[in-house]
């Protein structure tokens, strides 16, 4: 979401003219040395103050308020080398400083400059708490799990907990994992994740770079009551056609993107996965499951600053075969078994900056239509059973942004509609559907963000009006944070603020693995859920390119609906029962950005949640009380890049099964309970919920990549999960039909080394 | 009688991710023996006014006390020993009528001079009437006290006991034909049942309608494998009763495999089911279907002085492998299925409709019109070897 902000701060802060200063203003653009396109996102900064800029999407830039004199600009930007400038600003003129960025030539070290320059200007800048930014380069150099993947580093981050190694969803500050926003290019996507969780959908190609906001959210956001996950789609900005091929265990995708005419600039991928064919090969056993994505990311650049984007994604997990491949042999089995799901995800964004209006320094606008589109299809036997569901959700999102002096207006609208259907039916029974369920609310929301830039704080306060059709409910959610600069180096931060959530997965979090979300809608029976959340932190740097973060929280669930797994099919609006509850934590963030031979980051996680039910106070299953990441990224000399990551997590809960019930069913012909001619069936009596604990977790990864260099860039790497092979415990059975009675443990991941090969060009 | 479908195909999707993901990444199994917990007492009863008795039974939750023989044969006298349970004798076990305090005592069976946890009141003791409420009352031999509640689902006036189990026979030419059922509709009834009866144990589903309609293509999906629910060549029962609440609820719900949560038990002090069911309507439906393979013919035997004719059918063509059944016409409910891969042929005769109960084996080929084969060992017979086609 970098880009984003970055496309709307044409003018970022103001430092505070004393009295007597004389004052100009500087302007420019920022362009490629090369092809002569504007470079996006280029970071200004007035040496020796805190003034500076982003670069908006046509590379323009607007720095008011600059004292008068010779002053040296610095200029950065990944891929490209820094410049510096030496301007002389006139008083009460506009001074105007063009600058051309050559590309590096190698790039480390461009990494190392790009990724300083984001964290560094967002401590100075932002009044945001908590935000974790992950570039590209970053996230490449973590140890992979048969597949580079964004959702994986994300529950490396602080605050964040992964209840399993078999899931790539994650928790945040003790939310559940339905209450993650996760936007790609500022458009939702609802399951994010193949196979049962256990991989993201992101191409990691296609992803430029992605921030995790975990709390203390500006009005801007909304929709769900934990954290905002926004992945920015890589934008290519060289000429010509480049593209990459990787190729790992599990599958492999190409990336292609260039520019046409240094104006637009596009990249596609494609991703298929083969280990149907690999576990066909290595054994007797059938897996005929796949799953593909495609995305793809457009963006043009009109000559009056305007710019207009397309983004898509298909993503599909097909489960396929004949029944008969399954069964016993001397069975036909039951024909044919399809399976499938995924998302399809469409959207348009346009931006354009209209300069000086409406006595500001700056205005701009933004308008994003997506259609985002979640839906299932089991198809059992040629349509003796069918489940078909789909999620529809069609969003506008606007917004004027503008900037005067040191204050910064935000004003938006959000509007969605949404379209969910569920059917089961047969059709052997020619009657209504089994099951049927429609809903259709639209969601209206209005923001209203005011940021405040003065001297050594930065404050914005912020309103969020929401309502929902169907619901009867119309919400405020204020928002505030503030950010006391103590020195250049040192900041407090306080926010807090309360958020909505409308969208909810009907799950039961006792499932280890879940192979979606089934989603649906608040309506008249099930309230919004609403959270309230406070943060307090501090962030100190430690040099330039190394910070140190801690930061507290405390949230609190007023309305929190939750699965009810008592509900019956025939009576509509039972899927939830209300809990309550809250989480508090204390995150630690220590960050060495990729400006040094080592970098990487050290988070520690405490945090304590609890839910109160309808049978009673019970501990949620991301209740992880201490959870410790930390990833290291060592470049010796030459081309190798070595990566670590070490895990460890105290248990979290689950509940413990005190003995099994055999269920019977009633036989009306004989007046008995069944009659010997099905197996009996058991089902496990569960004790306290929640009230056991899993071990402690610990898990060490390794891996190591060479760099290639040159026009063709081969990049292998071996990546080993588990390296010393402990032992973690994904789930039990217990089996008390015997004396004495047993529990199989389930393990996690075990040691588990992969290979892979990227080549690009 | 499933769960909400949606959590229910959820819950089918964990299991097959935890497949998927056992598969693909190998993960080890560790078992460790574990303390024996506190036992629960388990009840399952369903009062049948049309029943000339009501059953109860009583056992434990399953804790590790005892080891469980899963490969006893059922006795219907000792279900809960002979199919995975474990008994809980010598209790205390009455029904009261609405109103009455004391109630009648149930009779608990007895096998090998053993209690089997089978607790009977015969109609003589208490007559239970459509549209009574009836009290269950029990105290276990270790003190614990369970009750339960339920309401008989009503009946017209002139209602006779038994009238509505009487069947009534049915045909269904499976590839073409629909079988419609109605009934009038019962007051007290939460829901109804309509049950099919197969060789791969029953197929059931609620209905809140008084009209339902089984198509010849339906498939079971309670059974491993989705086979068909009709079989061409077996007369097939199916039943619509009416049912409570507590039957309802019971079973649409089930614990979680995880949690170990989500079965709604309508007893208090226990878990389990104390409901009732009334029958409304019974079909005894002769299931065939179009001839269309070679297989589907009349096949005939002789070994000596044994005559035997075999109605078979290509039940479900398969990729490699073909399903067939049939029915023994010269013998009275004796059916057949089987497997039919290129000219290999299974052929196992069925002690009674379930595919569990089998009376021989026969493996052969398929020689042009005729059907070459031997019985398997395990089982001695003086069955044909040979069979020869003959058009129906």
């Amino acid at each position: 979401m970098i880009l984003f902000f970055a496309a709307l701060l044409v003018t970022l802060p103001q430092e505070r003219a004393t009295a007597g200063d004389s004052l100009g203003e500087l302007r420019g653009a920022i362009r490629d040395a090369a092809t002569a396109a504007p470079v996006v996102a280029a970071t200004i900064r007035i040496q020796g103050t805190r003034l500076g800029a982003i670069a908006d999407d046509s590379g323009r830039y607007a720095i008011s308020n600059v004292a008068s004199g010779t002053r040296t600009v610095i200029v950065q930007r990944v891929g490209y080398n820094t410049e510096s400038r030496t301007v002389v600003v006139r008083v009460g003129a506009v001074t105007t400083l063009d600058v051309s960025l050559s590309a590096a030539v190698s790039t480390l070290s461009t990494v190392r400059v790009a990724a300083s320059a984001v964290e560094r200007e967002q401590f100075r800048l932002s009044p945001n708490t908590g935000v974790v930014s992950v570039n590209r380069e970053t996230f490449k150099r973590i140890p992979v799990i048969g597949e580079p993947d964004v959702l994986r580093v994300v529950q490396l981050l602080p605050g964040v907990v992964a209840t399993n190694d078999f899931t790539a969803g994650y928790n945040v500050r003790g939310g559940e994992s339905d209450q993650n926003l996760v936007l790609l290019d500022g458009f939702p996507i609802y399951n994010p994740f193949h196979l049962g969780g256990l991989f993201g959908t992101f191409i990691d190609e296609t992803v430029g770079e992605f921030d995790l906001i975990p709390g203390g959210f500006p009005a801007r956001y909304g929709t769900r009551l934990s954290s905002v996950l926004s992945v920015v789609p890589r934008a290519e900005d060289r000429s010509g056609l480049h593209g990459s091929v990787n190729v790992s265990l599990l599958a492999s995708n190409l990336a292609l993107g260039g520019t046409i005419r240094g104006s637009t600039s596009w990249n596609a991928a494609i991703r298929r996965t083969y280990a149907d064919r690999f576990v066909s090969v290595l054994s007797d056993k059938q897996l005929p499951y796949w799953f593909t994505d495609v995305q793809t990311h457009i963006r043009h650049r009109f000559a009056n600053a305007g710019t207009l984007s397309f983004t898509g994604y298909v993503g599909e997990d097909v489960l396929a075969a004949s029944l008969a491949s399954f069964g016993d042999t001397t069975q036909a089995g039951g024909g044919a078994l399809r399976f499938d799901w995924g998302n399809t995800m469409v959207g348009v964004a346009y931006s354009q900056a209209l300069g000086r209006r409406w006595r500001s320094d700056s205005t701009r606008i933004m308008q994003r239509i997506s259609q985002t589109g979640f839906s299932t299809s089991l198809d059992l036997g040629s349509g003796s059973l069918s489940l078909r569901n789909r999620l529809g959700e069609s969003r506008a999102w606007g917004e004027l942004s503008r900037w005067r002096g040191h204050h910064e207006t935000l004003l938006g609208y959000e509007w969605s509609s949404y379209n969910i259907r569920y059917d089961v039916n047969s059709t052997a029974l020619p009657r209504d559907d089994l099951y049927r369920l429609r809903q259709r609310p639209s969601a209206t929301s209005l923001y209203l963000d005011h940021t405040v830039r003065a001297g050594s704080v930065d404050a914005r306060a912020g309103l969020r009006a929401e309502t929902v059709t169907g619901t009867g409910w119309t919400g405020l959610s204020p928002r505030v944070s503030i950010k006391w600069l103590a020195n250049k180096d040192l900041a407090f931060t306080v926010a807090g603020g309360a958020t909505s959530q409308w969208s909810l997965a009907l799950r039961n979090e006792q499932a280890p693995v879940r192979v979606f979300d089934f989603w649906l809608s608040s309506d008249r029976a099930t309230p919004v859920a609403r959270a309230w959340q406070e943060t307090a932190g501090v962030e100190r740097w430690l040099g330039p390119s190394r910070f140190l973060r801690v930061e507290g929280w405390h949230k609190s669930y007023s309305r929190l609906p939750s699965s009810n797994l008592f509900n019956d099919p025939e009576v509509p609006g039972d899927e939830f029962i209300i809990t309550t509850g809250h989480s508090y934590g204390v995150d630690l963030l220590l960050r060495q950005l990729e400006s040094e031979r080592l970098s990487g980051w050290l988070s520690y996680s405490y945090g304590v949640s609890a839910r109160d039910g309808a049978d009673g106070r019970f501990a949620p299953v991301q209740d992880r009380r201490h959870n410790l990441n930390i990833v290291a990224s060592w470049r010796p000399a030459g081309n190798w890049n070595c990566g670590a990551r070490l895990g460890f997590g105290t248990g979290t809960p689950f509940t413990d099964v005190e003995g099994q019930i055999v269920r019977r069913r009633y036989d009306p012909l004989g007046n008995t309970f069944e009659s010997g001619t099905i197996d009996q069936q058991l089902e496990p009596i569960g004790g306290a919920r929640n009230a056991a604990r899993f071990p402690v977790f610990q898990r060490l990864d390794v891996s190591v990549t060479r760099e290639g260099t040159g026009r063709l860039h081969w990049r292998p790497y071996l990546s080993i999960v588990n390296a010393y092979n402990a032992s973690n415990v994904f789930t039990y059975i217990f089996d008390y039909a015997k004396n004495p009675p047993t529990r199989t443990t389930f393990s996690q991941f075990p040691f588990l080394p992969t290979v892979g090969m990227g080549i690009s060009w | 009688m499933v769960a909400h479908p949606l959590r229910a195909a959820a819950c089918r999707l964990a299991y097959l991710a935890l497949a998927a993901t056992t598969l693909l990444t190998g993960c080890e199994l560790a078992e460790v023996s574990v303390a024996s917990p506190r036992p629960r007492v388990i009840v399952h009863a369903v009062l049948n006014p049309d029943a000339a008795e009501q059953v109860i039974l009583l056992e434990s939750s399953l804790t590790g006390r005892v080891s469980i023989d899963d490969s006893v044969r059922f006795d219907p006298l000792d279900p809960i020993r002979t199919a995975g349970g474990e008994p809980l004798s010598n209790a205390d076990v009455r029904l009261l009528p609405d109103r009455d305090t004391v109630g009648v005592r149930a009779t608990e069976t007895r096998v090998g001079g053993r209690g089997t946890g089978r607790y009977t009141v015969a109609q003589q003791a208490l007559a239970v009437l459509p549209g009574s409420r009836y009290r269950l009352r029990i105290r276990t031999a270790d003190d614990a006290v369970v009750t339960g509640e339920t309401l008989v689902p009503s009946a017209p006036p002139g209602w006779v006991r038994g009238a509505s189990e009487m069947p009534v026979a049915a045909t269904l030419t499976r590839s073409t034909d629909t079988l419609r059922l109605g009934w009038a509709g019962v007051f007290n009834a939460r829901t109804y049942v309509v049950r099919v009866e197969t060789p791969d144990g029953p197929w059931f589903l609620f209905s809140d309608s008084t009209q339902f309609a089984l198509s010849g293509a339906l498939r079971n999906f309670f059974a491993g494998g989705l086979p068909s629910v009709w079989y061409p060549g077996f007369v097939q029962t199916v039943v619509v009763t009416a049912v409570d609440r507590n039957f309802y609820d019971y079973n649409r719900s089930g614990n979680d495999p995880f949690g170990g949560s989500g079965l709604i038990s309508s007893v208090q002090g226990g878990l389990g089911l104390f409901g009732s069911s009334r029958s409304l309507l019974r079909r005894e439906v002769a299931v065939r279907d179009v001839d269309r393979a070679p297989i589907d013919a009349t096949w005939v035997g002789a070994a000596g002085a044994t005559v035997v004719e075999m109605d078979l059918w290509l039940e479900t063509p398969g990729p490699t492998i073909s399903s067939v059944s049939g029915r023994i016409r010269t013998s009275t409910n004796r059916y057949v299925v089987g497997s039919l891969q290129g000219d290999n042929i299974r052929l196992v005769t069925l002690a009674g409709i379930s595919r569990r109960d089998t009376l021989s084996s026969l493996i052969g080929r398929v020689v042009g019109d005729s059907i070459v084969g031997t019985y398997n060992a395990r089982f001695s017979t003086a069955l044909p070897t040979v069979f020869h086609k003959r058009p129906r």
